[in-house]
């Protein structure tokens, strides 16, 4: 039987064998009353896959219950064959030439086929297989009670083998409104993959209760604590590096005495010691754009050539780039940039190399120019040798890197009115194209809204919220806004409106009233904190924080709010014990807050957390399963990209699940094979209890 | 919609024969790509994985039928695009550079002279022309 302590057995349950001997129309009875009878198999033995061998043919010849899926440009076949592990049928599909797509044999997405599913629980999914081919993966879809069948989520790499092996995995905590789900092993490369003996068990693990909390307010809210030591610099740009350390940027700092000085400044902050290390820094980092590159060194590109002056010119962008190195704590220089860029964004792509789009040129234009940097070459390609739109990205454009390698631009963006348009598109780079996306309300009050790929990263949707408009200067808006990027045509659509707070002192917010300046966290528990903000220009700071649930799209509000103002040029972001640091406030007067705060989430007073106690390989690699070692039950793992921040905009700030195959305490994380879901790099490592409580994070390396 | 889901007639050979004249009609109808641009889609060669490891699965229908505007990109170089010199919304006229008086006040706000005061700003200098006329006194120092 598979029950939980033997999770990892190779004995076929034997009530599966049962079932197998039975007479074919047993079991089409069973088709035919498969709904309420999957709701009455609850014991852990139950497979709730019907006709999980494939013995049962419907008339057209193919398993009952099951149906012919995928799409795309290939070659395929799909056929019964008698080369089976168990019982005389199996499923064969073969692939003999793909362009793209892939196909899949998968359940029936009827309510007496599909496996009925509770919300919050897990399942054991295993299926007997060959393949020929590395590309194959079980892939599930989840029927919404509000929205229909959809894609979940890929979930395990099947490697190749010519004899019968079990592909086992955990499913992800059914996500609420699901009450079906189906899967199957997809091919999307050529060759030969047979399945047979399917099974969907419920592994029936006693849920624990919650961790115990003696915290008063701290355990649902959450608490703040400020550094004692101020931050010897003004944090703009914040950096968490794969030391854990957090490199604090500020160049001349927004302090143009300090700029005609020549003093331009960096630090390295160690949360865990609360001390400051400062780093001799090359040039006027101030307004740079920067991004992790895969080996941990963190590619800084642009800066501040010159501050405005009246009645003259504005900012002026730097053509230099840098590389700081977190093993020797020194920043390099590498080639220029092929123009200027004052307020460049960057995004690390899936193929190890990174683009930058945007920003103020060093005559203080506009720049139209697109940097492409080649991470095997070492450095920024010349202007003709990488794709240019020859159009002006904005400053700070939030461009998140997509699963098929596109680029969102998510109309979060830095200063004034957002581009023409909707607001918000898709760039293609390979075709250079660039098309509007619709849906983002009120497009040209978004300036210093904050965009997140929500997690996780495989749902491959975006949370943009808040924003206000430095130059017309209206109260900062509430919206929130959701995009969907699996959908055929996706269109952004209203979420729900960012929490109240209150400002000025103390005076509520109400009506419209929003925020700009505001950060997104996203953090291992899979929520994502929503903290700080100003209502203006530079101005009136909103105390507030909340806590967004990308599961249900609701906030939950009443967060402890930071107790200290972080408007503009205020960074927040994760950092790898579960905690999130927030740093920096500049406003209009000049002035600079340079305390560090540091949110404890609620799960940080909790009194037990799981622990990752052994991690048996630190290098992983894309499509691999990598086996950890816990101290307790489990319910989810994630790898997260520590934070490369600005301006409120992080856009490579993601969060990968990593489904489970479970066996007791030692649990096998299933990597993504595309790294567009999660560029190669460092990341954090964290699992979570039942309760959502994360674990201390561990380093690893993705690529 | 569910993507998978599309029933599929299996068109054995036509489908690719198809296909591959799609591919070819859009091929005549874009750029062709120089052979030393960098792309972003070479992962499954320049990745160089071993052939054991699996390729990415990358599902090309998500957000593959878009039917927003679709913007157009310059087949040629094109200038950068003037922007204001206070894009980012303040009146560099007064101040510090490090300061910003906003070039717009926030809704409820009339006089520059209380909202500078209110927030934080002491001795704003006129340091171009004074268009807003807070130096009344013509001292070079705003609102004083």
């Amino acid at each position: 039987m598979k029950t939980h302590s033997s999770a990892l057995g190779r004995r076929r349950p034997r009530r599966l064998d049962r079932f197998r001997s039975r007479q074919i129309h047993l079991i089409a009875l069973v088709v035919l009353t498969g709904a309420m009878i999957a709701v009455g198999h609850a014991s852990a033995a139950t497979n709730l896959i019907q006709n999980d061998g494939m013995e049962v043919l419907g008339q057209d010849g193919f398993p009952s219950c099951w149906e012919r899926s995928g799409y795309g440009n290939n070659n395929y076949s799909f056929a019964v064959t008698n080369q089976a592990h168990g019982g005389g049928n199996a499923m064969n599909i073969t692939i003999t030439n793909i362009v793209d797509g892939d196909r899949k044999a998968m359940m029936l997405e009827a309510p007496a086929c599909a496996p009925q599913v509770t919300p919050g629980k897990q399942y054991d999914l295993s299926v007997w297989y060959t393949t020929t081919t590395p590309n194959t993966v079980i892939t599930t879809f989840r029927h919404d009670v509000n929205l229909g069948w959809q894609y979940w989520i890929d979930l395990k790499q099947l490697p190749v083998t010519n004899t019968f092996q079990e592909g086992m995995v955990r499913t992800p905590v059914i996500p609420p409104n699901t009450d079906q789900i189906t899967w199957g092993v997809t091919i999307y490369g050529v060759g030969t993959l047979i399945t047979d003996d399917y099974t969907m068990t419920d592994p029936n693990e006693p849920t624990p209760p919650p961790p115990g909390c003696t915290a008063g307010e701290a355990c649902t809210k959450g608490a703040w604590s400020v550094v004692s030591t101020p931050s010897s610099v003004r944090s703009i740009h914040s950096v968490v590096l794969h030391t854990g350390k957090v490199l604090l940027i500020a160049g001349s700092g927004n302090d143009p005495d300090a700029f005609a000085a020549g003093t331009f400044v960096s630090v390295l902050f160690d949360p865990v010691t609360s001390t400051f290390q400062n780093l001799l820094t090359p040039a006027d980092l101030f307004c740079a754009g920067h991004v992790q590159l895969p080996d941990g060194r963190v590619l800084v590109m642009g800066g501040n050539k010159n501050y405005p002056v009246p009645n003259g010119h504005g900012y002026e962008g730097l053509k230099k780039s840098y590389i700081f190195d977190p093993s020797t704590n020194s920043y390099s220089q590498t080639n220029d940039l092929n123009a200027g860029h004052w307020y460049p964004s960057a995004t690390a792509l899936g193929n190890s190399d990174a683009l930058s789009f945007g920003g103020l040129d060093e005559d203080s234009n506009g720049t139209v120019t697109t940097e492409y940097y080649s991470f095997s070459q070492g450095r920024w390609l010349g202007l003709h040798e990488a794709r240019q739109t020859w159009s002006f990205w904005g400053l700070y454009p939030s461009m998140i890197l997509m699963q098929d390698g596109r680029l969102f631009y998510s109309g979060s963006h830095v200063f004034g009115n957002g581009l023409p348009g909707t607001g918000a598109s898709i760039y293609d780079y390979d075709n250079n194209t660039i098309t509007d996306v619709p849906g983002l309300q009120d497009k040209d009050n978004r300036d210093q809204s904050a965009s997140v790929l929500l997690p996780p990263a495989q749902d491959q949707r975006v949370l943009t919220m808040g924003g206000g408009n430095v130059n017309t200067n209206p109260d900062a808006n509430r919206h929130t806004d959701i995009i969907d990027l699996k959908q055929p045509n996706p269109a952004y659509t209203p979420g729900p409106s960012i929490p109240h707070g209150t400002h000025s002192g103390g005076v509520p917010q109400s009506g419209a009233q929003g925020k700009m300046y505001v950060s997104a966290v996203i953090l291992p528990d899979g929520k994502v904190l929503e903290t700080g903000g100003a209502m203006h220009n530079r101005a009136d700071p909103v105390k507030e924080a909340s806590m967004f649930d990308p599961a249900t799209n609701t906030f939950t509000a009443g967060m402890a709010p930071d107790p200290l103002d972080r408007g503009y040029h205020s960074v927040a972001a994760l950092l790898p014990d579960g905690r999130v640091i927030a740093a920096g406030n500049n406003p209009g007067d000049g002035s600079f807050d340079t305390r560090i705060s540091i949110y404890s989430p609620p799960y940080m007073f909790r009194e037990t957390r799981p622990q990752i106690s052994a991690v048996q390989n630190q290098n992983w690699s894309y499509g691999s399963t990598q086996q950890i070692t816990v101290n307790g039950p489990v319910t989810s793992a994630v790898l997260i990209r520590p934070a490369a921040v600005t301006h409120s905009s992080d856009p490579n700030q993601r969060s990968l699940a990593l489904p489970m195959t479970v066996a007791g305490n030692s649990i096998g994380l299933n990597v993504t094979s595309n790294p567009n879901m999660a560029p190669p790099g460092w990341y954090m490592l964290f699992v979570t209890d039942a309760a959502g409580t994360p674990s201390v994070a561990q380093w690893i390396h993705l690529g | 919609m569910v993507w998978t889901r599309r029933p599929k007639v299996p068109r054995k050979g036509w489908g690719v024969f198809l296909g591959v004249l799609v591919t070819a009609a859009a091929g005549l109808l874009t750029i062709p790509a120089s052979a030393d641009v960098a792309t972003t889609s070479g992962l499954r060669t320049a990745a160089a994985a071993p052939s054991d490891r699996p390729e990415p699965h990358i599902i090309k229908n998500f957000a593959h039928e878009l039917t927003g505007q679709r913007k157009i990109v310059s087949r040629v170089p094109r200038p950068p695009v003037r922007v204001r010199a206070d894009i980012d919304g303040c009146d560099h006229n007064y101040g510090k550079a490090s300061q910003c008086i906003p070039v717009t006040l926030p809704p409820g706000q009339r006089d520059y002279c209380t909202y500078l005061a209110s927030h934080g700003f002491k001795q704003v200098t006129v340091r171009g022309i004074d268009l807003k006329q807070l130096d009344r006194n013509h001292n070079g120092i705003a609102c004083d």
